[in-house]
């Protein structure tokens, strides 16, 4: 059941349309990945999402409501541009925004030290923000973010502006909240983290959603029968065991008779296929299909305009 | 607690707790007091010269030769015809000043002191003030053969009443020759309004500033998109508005204890500085036993120096107007600075959008300046009723009782209804703004704001 339905979002400026019919549905405790290029519209929908700006048409529901002010407090949002309040002591600062989210002082100061502690950053609780380094202010602004433990859980470029070690925590921490319940909505650029940790995606770009779904189906969808394989023989008796419909993408030869190819099968080729043309004329040290990843989908779709496979 | 509640502490008290406001805070009635001394000081220090022409009636009302000044510059001429003001002011360019003493005047009206060029500064209406105050018990004790010592030996607080208010100096009031006739020079009280007009205009724009400052903060420190994530855009934007006025009455509130508290510290280490100290001589040794009487004397002295500042303006009205005024100019004024912050990146590009929200203000302050002599004027009454003049115009009119009630209820009206509508235009602007970086907002785009959805 979607936890998060998004219908025909239309979503006009002064001089430009943000947004061009937009629907998508988010699978409850998914983590879903926002993608697109810059200025595509995802700042747009995340706004409206969280209520900031109104669409000009269409219908947001929310846990199987129509999304209203009451749902603020059950979601937590986590902007791309993001900053406190530089002369604030930092504990006073978290407890203020959890309260604005709907906790109660008390509480919101017991789960604060909770994560203080599970961060080991109680001892900045009477800092103020400008004397914290960036990567530390961001810590504390994913804490505020998630203290009222909400259910949906917005998260733009999360990553950016921080070491790769404090990276792989927020990661790590990310993927334990979905495992908790939330679902999560994830907008950014950095492929490698969609196909780590996210399970669907949208693709917007020029206003439009051009591609939705789950990302492994996504992958699967954007299959080009392409296999790249390793092995010790003639080029030559492996080029005519292939047959015809069969490109040679690449060769690499190593010395007369190792060689790794990558080669092109008509569809719907698959890797048994392959390998029982090639089987008497090679001895295989290894075989793989190569599937395309999010990085060149989002290329390809971008640069294309083409919205794929149904 | 309700969000705006959270929102409007957060910002009181983010303010309150700061160096400056303390700072502020003490040296404000220093400033004040400070300021009330050197007033005093110059008035001592007054060096002009006078010539005053006095009229008596009857005679006989000033029974004693008045005394000249010349160290003071100061020369009394007893007339033999009564001159008219405009004779006064024409004919006789050897007199500053005249006084028509009636029988009016000795059974207890003002004296009246008419001026032709220069307003009489405190120097000359003492001095005339102790004299005549002596030719009038003078001329009592001759009417009513009372002698000196009786009026003090009956036992009695009503006698003692009685000697003391012949001892009082007499009130001379200053009426311009040349204005029109019998109108009342009101200038102490005007000046009083014109202190209250003061702080009105510094407060708006010392808190309408802060409030542009704060949203520029939030603005630049990004922490908008995170708080309008949990709260309205209006309801931060009234938050910090009613937060930082608090701020201000908290300060006003402040200033007005720590002044009282300072000035009566002064007036009692340095009775030197009280202008209407007591004037009497032999008297004081002669009540001397009388510690009651003594203590009436004392308060008495008081009394003339704050006569004007305590009985001729009504306080409460005043201070309950201030108050008004203050809080519905400061929040129109307020939420038009909010709207100038939120339409801007930085400080440093707010200037096209703050000169028409300066003008006014300026306009205001000066038309009060100018005008203040005269707070019955077609100039006053406009800009009393003047929305964004009104704050600081009718302070003025209030103290020099100018004003009606149904006036002043109007006047409040007008501007407590604009207040909601540049609230909701600030609100619409507001909410379109803080999300706007990296371009500039012209004129045009604001009025675009104003209809979006």
């Amino acid at each position: 059941m979607a936890f998060l339905n998004v219908e025909n979002i239309t979503k006009s400026y002064a001089r430009h349309k943000a947004l061009n019919d937009v629907s998508l549905s988010i699978p409850e405790q998914s983590i879903y990945g926002l993608l697109g290029p810059n200025g595509a519209g995802k700042t747009s929908l995340i706004r409206i999402i969280n209520q900031i700006t109104g669409p000009d048409s269409g219908k947001i529901w929310f846990n199987n409501e129509r999304l209203n002010p009451a749902h603020v407090e059950q979601i937590g949002y986590l902007p791309e541009e993001r900053g406190l309040y530089k002369k604030m002591k930092i504990g006073e600062q978290a407890l203020y925004l959890a309260q604005l989210k709907g906790m109660r002082r008390k509480e919101a100061g017991k789960a604060l030290k909770e994560w203080f502690d599970k961060f080991d950053i109680m001892p900045w609780w009477n800092k103020r923000v400008d004397e914290l380094s960036k990567g530390m202010a961001q810590k504390v602004q994913f804490i505020t973010t998630v203290l009222h433990r909400p259910k949906l859980l917005i998260l733009d470029e999360p990553f950016s502006g921080f070491d790769p070690i404090n990276a792989k925590l927020i990661q790590s921490e990310i993927m334990q909240l979905q495992k908790e319940g939330t679902t999560i909505i994830l907008s950014t650029h950095n492929m490698s983290s969609v196909e780590e940790i996210c399970t669907h995606i949208t693709l917007i770009n020029n206003a439009k959603n051009v591609l939705s779904g789950a990302v492994k189906a996504i992958r699967d969808q954007y299959r080009t029968c392409t296999f790249e394989m390793e092995f010790n023989g003639s080029l030559t008796s492996f080029t005519n065991a292939l047959g015809s419909g069969f490109q040679l993408i690449s060769k690499h030869t190593h010395n007369e008779q190792h060689q790794i190819v990558r080669v092109k099968g008509p569809e719907p080729y698959k890797i048994n296929d392959l390998l029982s043309a090639v089987l008497p004329f090679a001895e295989i040290i290894s075989v793989k299909e190569v599937i395309p990843d999010m990085n060149d989908i989002f290329i390809k779709v971008v640069n294309n305009g083409i919205t794929g496979p149904a | 607690m309700n969000k705006i509640a959270l929102i409007i502490r957060r910002e009181y008290f983010s303010r309150v707790k700061k160096r400056s406001f303390v700072v502020m805070t003490l040296l404000g009635p220093l400033l004040i007091v400070g300021f009330f001394m050197l007033v005093v000081f110059i008035g001592t220090q007054d060096n002009s010269k006078h010539v005053v022409g006095i009229y008596d009636e009857a005679g006989k009302y000033v029974p004693v030769q008045l005394k000249n000044k010349p160290d003071k510059g100061i020369t009394y001429l007893r007339l033999s015809e009564p001159i008219g003001l405009q004779e006064f002011a024409e004919d006789h360019p050897e007199l500053t000043e005249y006084v028509d003493i009636t029988s009016k005047t000795i059974n207890g009206m003002p004296v009246a002191m008419y001026y032709r060029d220069q307003i009489p500064g405190d120097k000359l209406i003492n001095d005339l003030s102790e004299q005549l105050a002596v030719g009038f018990w003078a001329y009592r004790i001759q009417k009513d053969s009372i002698p000196l010592h009786d009026s003090v030996s009956v036992n009695g607080q009503a006698d003692v009443q009685s000697l003391l208010n012949r001892y009082q100096k007499v009130e001379i009031k200053t009426f311009d020759a040349l204005s029109e006739e019998g109108e009342e020079d009101m200038r102490e009280a005007a000046w009083v309004g014109m202190g209250f007009s003061m702080l009105i205009y510094f407060f708006i724009f010392l808190y309408g500033v802060q409030v542009m400052r704060g949203i520029i903060e939030e603005k630049t420190s990004r922490i908008v998109e995170v708080m309008i994530s949990s709260v309205q855009p209006f309801q931060l934007m009234m938050g910090k508005i009613i937060g930082i006025a608090l701020v201000g009455l908290t300060q006003f509130a402040m200033w007005i204890i720590l002044t009282i508290t300072l000035i009566t510290a002064v007036s009692v280490a340095m009775p030197d500085l009280n202008p209407g100290g007591i004037h009497s001589f032999e008297a004081s040794a002669q009540l001397i036993d009388d510690p009651r009487a003594l203590a009436a004397v004392a308060s008495q002295g008081q009394n003339e120096m704050f006569e004007l500042i305590f009985y001729r303006i009504q306080w409460p009205l005043l201070i309950g107007s201030f108050v008004f005024y203050f809080l519905f100019g400061y929040m129109l004024y307020g939420s038009l600075f909010a709207a100038v912050g939120s339409a801007v990146d930085s400080e440093s590009d707010t200037q096209q959008f703050m000169l028409p929200l300066t003008i006014p203000l300026l306009f205001g302050l000066y038309i009060t300046i100018f005008a203040m002599g005269n707070p019955e004027g077609d100039a006053m009454v406009w800009a009393s009723m003047v929305p964004f003049t009104s704050p600081i115009a009718m302070m003025v009119r209030i103290a020099t009782g100018t004003v009606g009630l149904g006036e002043l209820l109007f006047s409040m009206g007008i501007l407590a209804s604009t207040f909601l509508f540049t609230t909701w235009v600030a609100g619409r602007i507001y909410r379109t703004g803080i999300l706007m970086y990296g371009k500039k907002a012209s004129y045009k785009e604001l009025w675009k704001w104003l209809f979006y959805r």
